[in-house]
């Protein structure tokens, strides 16, 4: 019995300190891959710098879906620097910037009235930490055109507590456009850190300012006729 | 020394204990019965509102004089009429029937009109009126709007004065004054949703976003063949502005098609928007926008199929203009499916004129006469729909056989024939799947359950009795029926939609409580105590109400396709039953553990009334003793849960291991710890549990009684509780709201188990005095006689 | 000897079989609950496949309290030894037992499969475009270095491989030296993060990164995101000669480097040493299939006037050697391809809303499981001794109830 009892604590001890021993001299690896030149997807290139390897470079444009013929598009003048991400159901148009993609500037539109000017430059508002403003003081907020109408400029500082929970970001700025109609509402919003928008106030304006509607190919003409081919296919039959 | 003197001194201290013992646990005893009734209250009020929901409105009247109902005739057709919808073809009365759900939160519309009649109208009684009488729908009080609140925000009069959380049902006319202010507030919630997809709406968004959702959709339908009314019964002047109403009175928009150029619709919206000068233009500018408009209002109510066989997508009427002022060469084909439309529009419409125009004292074969030929119109449109069907079956058929013949490989060949295999005549169960609606299986049911336990109460009043008897084999007789009725419901429901009977949340409350009321039948044909009886007819209340209550909640139709996932029928039938024939077992188990305790529990409260009055005579006997038939009884429930228990056992594992081996056949994993997966695993682990502590001797009647109960907690948590977890490929039934009442239940199920504990104590001081008593007897055959019983002897 | 056979009587009990299952039981109802904030892998984890003790926390449910539990697998060890003693060893060998014995059997062979799978399979994904192919799965989760010689043209022709188990260990402040016989040189990985993003130094927040600036960019930390597939692992790798000397080299290795989609090509770092060109990325554990698939056709249907996906599949081509023809099989959702022991599953496609005209990529899920059919094979056994042991029972019991009726 005593046997069996020292017997079992040295044996117990024993694993525990192999398992505790950390491995801290050069391990030999051995195993190896080898490369099949045929499956041109299982051949790695050699990076031509570090921006490429990290995927970093201006990336080919997102496959944006090909739009339908003739339908109506949105088009803008990308400003230097600025990255496309991928529109979303609700974002017409999705741009980052800054090295971290911090700053994000978004176009979104409803139908509909969208609640109006003032219930949603308040809602903007308290996004940024402010309180709401009245009515006048909105309606008395400078405009600046957005496809071809005047729109409200919004220019707010505060800590950016987002749509969501999570902790507010200090220090943060929010400039936008509000443009109400009678059918619906267009919102053009850019978010980031202070001094980053700041660096990006003129690009924003740029790209509002570029901000257009391309309403795709003309109505086709009529069939036309068939005169002018009938030469050329009497030409072929004749040969 | 055991002298006689010391033995009536242990004696008299062992009867002093017991009294005090005694009088705290009859008042302990008191509170908990006072606890349980107070729950029964409260899940009977609780169902009392959830039932009398409907009826519930508070001012359900119109400003109309008087309805007319629509003739039988008519409503038989319309609800024959074949629309694409969710996926498949269904019928008009399917569709009606979740619109009106959706919208009324209830499958029947009321109103009482000026006259003083109270009217219940069916969903496609309702939705007849919404397509063909649409200033009378807009009458109608069936917006159910579940807080005053939501009312009161967009400015229109409430119905509950200013109570919060009341829920009243108000009508269009009502609420389209304020109809901008309501698009107003949904734009805000919509736009906050967009901008954060992990948004939460309050429950006073999601109401005010779902009247706003339902307000359009009832713009849509009621505007749906406006573009055949020639102007009138159109929506309120915020969906059109004035001047464009006045320009649509008289105005034909069919006819507009002969002369339209051809264009895109991106096309003609541009020429909505241009600038124009002169008058003609004006006037050419407003048929333009009205014909986009009623093009855009007729999308919803898809019911006519393409002409082109290989095309799926059916059309509405609107997208039939949209088609024709594409395509010049498609406008013959769209003038003539509208005709059919415009046909039934103009028809119906003299024919209110005409009956509105009938004398009072006028025959009935005067208003057949009057009604028979428009009824001969819906009919010969759901004719026109099945010819078309055919035909459409007959074309796709033919194409397959020419790519079947051009096929160069046969893998390509055999997917073909597959294909060609499962081709269907499109809409070929309609008229089934109305007679489901119609024949009300599921309400049936509920109601032959209910009488069956009434007639079984009424059985109770003269108990042991020949009256007894026969009103018990009539009540077993009208729970078989309803029974019958539950089956087959399940049975065409199967057939009609070509699936074995479970596929979503809905197939499984109504499969499990067949399950349950059979299983129940079963025992009480081994046992034939009774038993048997009231759990089934009990839980067959309780299954039927939950299976009605969750369709009117969840308001969408419970028989739309399957994601791609789910699409195999031979695991569907095979573990997805089993499975659920399980929790249907491990549900029994529990009430039968249930009706245990609250038997053994609430038997002795008439005796421990009368002892708070006074009749000294029970003061001292213990109130958990029992006779030796109560204890046969309750022995024999206890034998019943046990076995159960044991078919809640095969099933599980056979269910759990079935599921394990469907993933693995078919997507790679047995097991992948999903919480679906996990609450089948807990149910076979503590069937295990309950299986091996009762070999072992660890738990007798009254733990299994308990332990049976957690089973019922558990197969409850894993049949709706995992839903909510949002967690992993089970989530797909969605049940919020449903977290609460489990948590009711849950709760209530722990009281019960409560109860189990005084039966424990005693059925324990019972043997603490069985051992004493045999002590006695052995020293009384030492000393000799003459010692006083001790309390509980006899 | 008393004591062993204390313990025998203990471990082969009905009352230590209850236990094991009622803490089954409650692991199971936790680790369920747990997986709502943890998602279903770090539940998995941290519950079920743990060894000594987890904790749960209480805290989002809104009772902040934390308790341990038991360890999943240490749990189904005792399982099994409770199964085999109790329900195997311990019973009287008597007929009236045989359906009993099957079933503890048949269980024991499910547990048995369930930790061979647990620990031998290997569970891959390959996405393709039509008309590519390859030969090769990776991992959802697991990274290695490779070491590439490369050649005259820079191309890579066979590399050492670093594998998952040596890097895993290294952790946030770690580091290991590796050696092999085809390397010149020794690798020293250190600081290896779960999950990390390389960051160039004009960025304010590269300031954030610990960590050496190489070429530009710094190396940041980020928080193990729950989701598996978002989570990039970064490293530092040195290179240093034989004789101990300085590094020849130092680089910054990510997993973002790897392949993103299906035609991307994975991207080397590339250095020298004494004369020689050499690459080395950090990419997705990857290992080669029985054969080569290629991608033939992929077929993607929705339900008519809904975004639900109706049905999709894919034709591909197998070869065991590229030269070979091949052969056609089609592959579907709950209609997967078994061939040389692999299992080749429909799983996905991407991308995830494609418009009209789109060209898509199929992506099958791919795993190698010797034991693969072995729960099947228990299910059989296990049904067939539940089915007789009950039956049995529920005989005896009725021809007794009704003996007794008959008596009465």
């Amino acid at each position: 019995m005593k046997n069996f009892l020292k017997t079992s604590i040295l044996a117990t001890a024993s694993v525990l300190v192999l398992c505790n021993c950390q491995e801290s001299g050069p391990i030999e690896v051995t195993e190896v891959r080898e490369i099949n030149p045929a499956v041109k997807l299982e051949i790695p290139v050699l990076a031509k710098s570090d921006t490429e390897r990290f995927r970093m470079s201006e990336k080919k444009p997102q496959a944006q879906r090909p739009a339908t013929p003739g339908a109506p598009r949105l088009i803008w003048d990308l400003p230097e620097g600025w990255k496309e991400v991928e529109t979303t159901q609700m974002r017409d148009a999705n741009l980052r910037f800054g090295e971290n993609d911090e700053g994000e500037c978004y176009l979104t539109k409803l139908s509909g009235g969208g609640g109006g000017l003032v219930a949603n430059v308040n809602r903007w508002r308290g996004q940024m930490g402010l309180p709401d403003a009245k009515p006048e003081e909105i309606n008395a907020l400078p405009k600046k055109p957005l496809f071809g109408t005047d729109a409200t400029y919004i220019d707010l500082e505060g800590d950016f507590g987002g749509m969501g929970g999570g902790e507010a970001k200090k220090d943060y700025k929010m400039l936008g456009l509000v443009l109400t109609a009678q059918g619906g509402a267009v919102f053009v919003k850019m978010t980031g850190p202070k001094t980053l928008v700041d660096a990006n106030t003129a690009k924003f304006d740029a790209f509002c300012q570029s901000l257009n509607v391309d309403f795709g190919a003309a109505p086709e003409a009529p069939a036309a006729p068939a005169a002018p081919s009938a030469p050329e296919s009497k030409a072929n039959k004749s040969e | 020394m055991s002298t006689k003197k010391q033995i009536r001194e242990e004696a008299s201290q062992i009867e002093a204990e017991e009294a005090k013992g005694e009088q705290g646990v009859r008042i302990f005893y008191l509170l908990v019965c006072l606890l349980l009734f107070a729950c029964l209250i409260i899940a009977s009020r609780s169902a009392w509102f959830l039932a009398t929901h409907a009826s519930n409105a508070k001012d359900i009247s119109t400003p109309l004089e008087s309805y007319e109902p629509w003739p039988e005739s008519i409503v038989e057709n319309f609800s024959n009429i074949r629309v694409q919808n969710g996926g498949r073809i269904k019928p008009a009365h399917t569709f009606a029937r979740f619109a009106l759900i959706q919208v009324n939160n209830s499958s029947k519309a009321r109103f009482e009109t000026q006259d003083g009649e109270k009217h219940k109208i069916s969903a496609e009684e309702w939705m007849l009126d919404v397509l063909f009488r649409p200033d009378l729908a807009k009458d109608l009080p069936f917006f159910n709007v579940d807080d005053t609140e939501a009312i009161v925000a967009i400015g229109v009069p409430p119905k509950y004065g200013d109570s919060h959380r009341k829920r009243d049902r108000y009508s269009y006319n009502q609420i389209a004054a304020k109809r901008a202010e309501l698009a107003g507030e949904s734009g805000r919630i919509t736009q906050k949703r967009r901008e954060d997809p992990d948004y939460q709406m309050s429950r006073l968004e999601g109401i005010t976003d779902r009247l706003a959702t339902n307000v359009s959709f009832f713009e849509y339908m009621n505007g749906q063949f406006g573009f055949a009314r020639k102007g009138e019964g159109l929506a309120s002047d915020q969906v059109l502005p004035q001047d464009l109403k006045l320009a649509a009175q008289g105005m034909d928009i069919v006819g507009l098609l002969d002369v339209m150029p051809e264009m895109t619709v991106q096309q003609l919206m541009q020429e909505m928007g241009r600038e124009a000068a002169t008058e003609n233009e004006k006037a050419i500018q407003k048929a333009f926008q009205l014909f986009f408009f009623f093009a855009r209002s007729g999308q919803n109510l898809t019911l006519i199929p393409p002409p082109d066989a290989a095309e799926d997508q059916w059309y509405g009427v609107g997208d039939l203009l949209m088609e024709g002022l594409e395509d010049k060469s498609k406008r013959a084909w769209v003038k003539e499916e509208l005709k059919v439309v415009t046909d039934i529009v103009d028809s119906q419409k003299a024919m209110w004129t005409a009956l509105a125009e009938l004398p009072e004292d006028a025959s009935n074969d005067d208003r057949e006469a009057i009604v028979k030929p428009v009824a001969a119109k819906f009919e010969t449109l759901v004719d026109t729909q099945k010819k078309e069907a055919e035909e459409r079956l007959l074309a796709k058929r033919d194409a397959i056989d020419v790519e079947i013949a051009a096929a160069d490989d046969s893998l390509e060949k055999q997917r073909l024939q597959e294909s060609r295999a499962e081709l269907k005549m499109e809409g070929a169960k309609v008229e089934q799947e109305v007679g489901l609606y119609t024949s009300s299986y599921f309400m049936n049911s509920l109601s032959y359950f209910i009488l069956g336990f009434i007639l079984l109460a009424v059985s109770w009043l003269v108990p042991g009795s020949k009256f007894a008897k026969i009103f018990g084999w009539l009540a077993i007789g009208v729970i078989v029926l309803a029974l019958g009725y539950n089956l087959l419901g399940i049975t065409m429901r199967s057939i009609i939609r070509s699936r074995p009977p479970i596929t979503n949340l809905y197939d499984t409350i109504i499969f499990i409580t067949g399950v349950v009321v059979l299983l129940a039948l079963m025992l009480e044909y081994f046992t034939r105590r009774g038993i048997g009886t009231i759990i089934a007819s009990l839980s067959g209340v309780l299954g039927m109400f939950l299976s009605l209550r969750y369709e009117v909640k969840e308001a969408v139709d419970t028989m739309d396709p399957l994601q791609a996932v789910l699409d195999t029928n031979l695991w569907l039938a095979t573990h997805v039953t089993t499975i659920n024939i399980g929790y249907a077992a491990g549900m029994l188990a529990s009430f039968l553990g249930i009706a245990y305790l609250l038997y053994r529990f609430l038997r002795p409260l008439p005796v421990v009334l009368k002892g708070l009055t006074g009749n000294g005579a029970s003061a001292n006997t213990r109130i958990f003793d029992e006779p030796k038939n109560v204890r046969d009884n309750h022995k024999l429930i206890g034998k019943m849960t046990y076995g159960i228990v044991c078919f809640c056992l095969i099933f599980s594992i056979i269910g759990t291991v079935l599921g394990g081996i469907w993933a693995n056949y078919s997507w790679g994993r047995f097991w992948g710890w999903d919480p679906k997966e996990n609450g089948a695993l807990m149910i076979c682990l503590w069937t295990l549990v309950i299986l091996h502590m009762r070999m072992g001797g660890y738990i007798k009647d009254i733990g299994m009684a308990v332990f049976s109960i957690i089973l019922g907690m558990i197969v409850t948590f894993s049949w709706w509780g995992v839903n909510n977890l949002g967690v992993g490929l089970h989530s797909y039934g969605f049940t919020d709201g449903v977290m609460k009442a489990l948590f009711i239940t849950w709760a209530e199920s722990i009281l019960i188990m409560a109860c189990g504990f005084p039966l424990w104590l005693h059925g324990r001081s019972k043997d603490k005095l069985k051992k004493e008593k045999r002590e006695r007897k052995r020293r009384d055959n030492e000393v000799g006689g003459d010692i006083p019983p001790l309390p509980g002897e006899v | 000897m008393a004591i062993l056979k204390g313990i025998y009587k203990f471990f082969s009990s009905f009352l230590f079989a209850a236990i094991i299952l009622i803490l089954l039981t409650i692991v199971t109802l936790f680790g369920t609950l747990a997986q709502k904030e943890m998602g279903l892998h770090g539940g998995v984890k941290e519950f079920f496949h743990s060894y000594g003790y987890s904790v749960f926390d209480a805290s989002p449910f809104g009772i902040p309290i934390k308790f341990p539990l038991p360890g999943g697998m240490t749990l189904m060890f005792l399982l099994f030894i409770s199964m085999t003693l109790g329900g195997v060893v311990h019973v009287k060998k008597r007929v009236r037992g045989i359906p009993n014995l099957i079933i503890h059997c048949g269980m024991l062979f499910l547990l048995v499969s369930g930790y061979i799978t647990h620990n031998m399979k290997r569970d891959g994904y390959v996405a393709l475009y039509p008309g590519t192919s390859t030969n090769r799965a990776q991992s959802y989760k697991d990274w290695q270095i490779e070491v590439f010689e490369l050649g005259e043209n820079d191309e890579a022709k066979q590399a050492t491989v670093i594998p998952w188990e040596n890097l895993r260990p290294i952790g946030d402040e770690g580091s290991q030296v590796f050696t092999s016989k085809a390397w010149p040189f020794s690798v020293q990985v250190e600081n290896f993060y779960r999950n990390a993003r390389p960051i160039p130094t004009s960025a304010p927040i590269s300031a954030e990164a610990t960590g050496p600036e190489i070429n530009g960019f710094k190396l940041l930390r980020r928080e193990t995101d729950k989701e598996v597939a978002a989570n990039f692992p970064g490293c530092f790798a040195k290179i240093i000669p034989a004789d101990g000397s300085d590094a020849a080299a130092e680089l910054i290795l990510s997993g973002t480097s790897d392949r993103i989609s299906p035609d991307d090509a994975a991207m080397l770092a590339g250095f020298e040493f004494e004369g020689k060109k050499w690459g080395i990325q950090l990419v997705k554990r990857s290992w080669e299939i029985a054969f080569n698939i290629e991608l033939e056709k992929f077929i993607f249907e929705k339900h008519p006037g809904t975004t639900k996906a109706k049905n999709f599949e894919s034709r591909i081509i197998w070869r065991e050697d590229l030269e070979d023809e091949g052969k056609k099989v089609a592959v579907r959702m709950n209609d997967p391809m078994r061939q040389s022991g692999f299992v080749v599953f429909q799983e996905s496609y991407g991308p995830p809303n494609p418009g009209p005209g789109e060209q898509m990529y199929s992506q099958f899920a791919v795993s190698d499981d010797p034991a693969d059919y072995f729960p099947l094979i228990a299910l059989i056994i296990i049904t067939i001794g539940l089915v007789a042991h009950f039956v049995w029972r529920l005989a005896e019991y009725i021809s007794k109830s009704s003996a007794k009726r008959r008596a009465a």
